[in-house]
């Protein structure tokens, strides 16, 4: 048996896509099916929103610009500004032995001790 | 302010260190070091408590040395491309050779075929089916 395909539907029955039920102007009822978008990119401590990063299907992200994609400061996509600004003023501090590793707090010990183990 | 050791925690170069030259106003001053040399706002500065003797508007240069008399690495930045003229980009094109295309050897894209003779086929022997014939002793 050879599988038709219908122009416009996917071709399995997923959940991939999304449906879309539409009104013609010939007063018929149609289902549209649309791509998913992706979710929206979180920061990895506080869990805030990324300002400055594009959300959709990969292969719209990977026709921009790479300046496009993400900001041009450390940590970019990762964590937000105000998550890397304390990580990198903790980072500071310990490498020129105003604090020490004790006073980091728990939630960004991962993002600030690899510089002190060089 | 002048001479103050900080980090950049802000843009593109956070984690950086810099050195204070200059006070442009209350919130900014011009900074130099690993950095660029840019204005900066005092937000965007981390000061670690040290402080180097440098003189208003001191180079580049002289930045440079006071922060590796504090031991600091000072990172290598990448060199300036350089524009070529118009006449050194004709040049080059001239130097290089055309290149020949190849044909592939044994393999041809829309090409002829080559009328062959016709070759004639040769019967097929038959298998002559053994018989097993099993003599039976006794």
């Amino acid at each position: 048996m050879a599988r038709i395909e219908v122009k416009g539907q996917p071709r399995f029955k997923t959940k991939a896509s999304k449906k879309v039920r539409k009104r013609t102007p010939g007063v018929r009822t149609v289902t549209h099916y649309k791509k998913k978008k992706t979710a929206k990119h979180v920061c990895a401590v506080c869990k805030g929103l990324l300002l400055g990063v594009p959300r959709g299907r990969i292969i719209e992200i990977k026709k921009m610009l790479k300046s496009q994609r993400v900001p041009e400061r450390p940590f970019a996509g990762q964590l937000c500004s105000k998550c890397t600004r304390e990580v990198l003023k903790l980072r500071a501090k310990l490498k020129f032995g105003l604090i020490k590793e004790k006073d980091i707090p728990l939630k960004l010990k991962n993002y600030v001790l690899p510089i002190s183990k060089k | 302010m002048i001479g103050s050791v900080c980090v950049k925690i802000a843009g593109r170069d956070a984690g950086k260190e810099c050195i204070i030259v200059d006070t442009i106003s209350k919130h900014e001053v011009l900074i130099d070091g690993n950095t660029r040399r840019r204005k900066c706002n005092l937000k965007h500065l981390q000061f670690i408590g040290k402080k180097v003797e440098l003189r208003k508007g001191a180079s580049s240069e002289e930045v440079k040395k006071a922060l590796e008399s504090l031991k600091i690495t000072i990172e290598k930045k990448a060199p300036a491309k350089i524009k070529k003229t118009r006449q050194e980009a004709q040049e080059a094109q001239k130097v290089k050779k055309p290149e020949v295309k190849k044909e592939k050897k044994g393999f041809k894209l829309f090409g002829k075929k080559e009328d062959k003779g016709k070759k004639e086929k040769k019967p097929k022997e038959k298998k002559v089916a053994k018989k097993k014939t099993e003599k039976k002793e006794g």
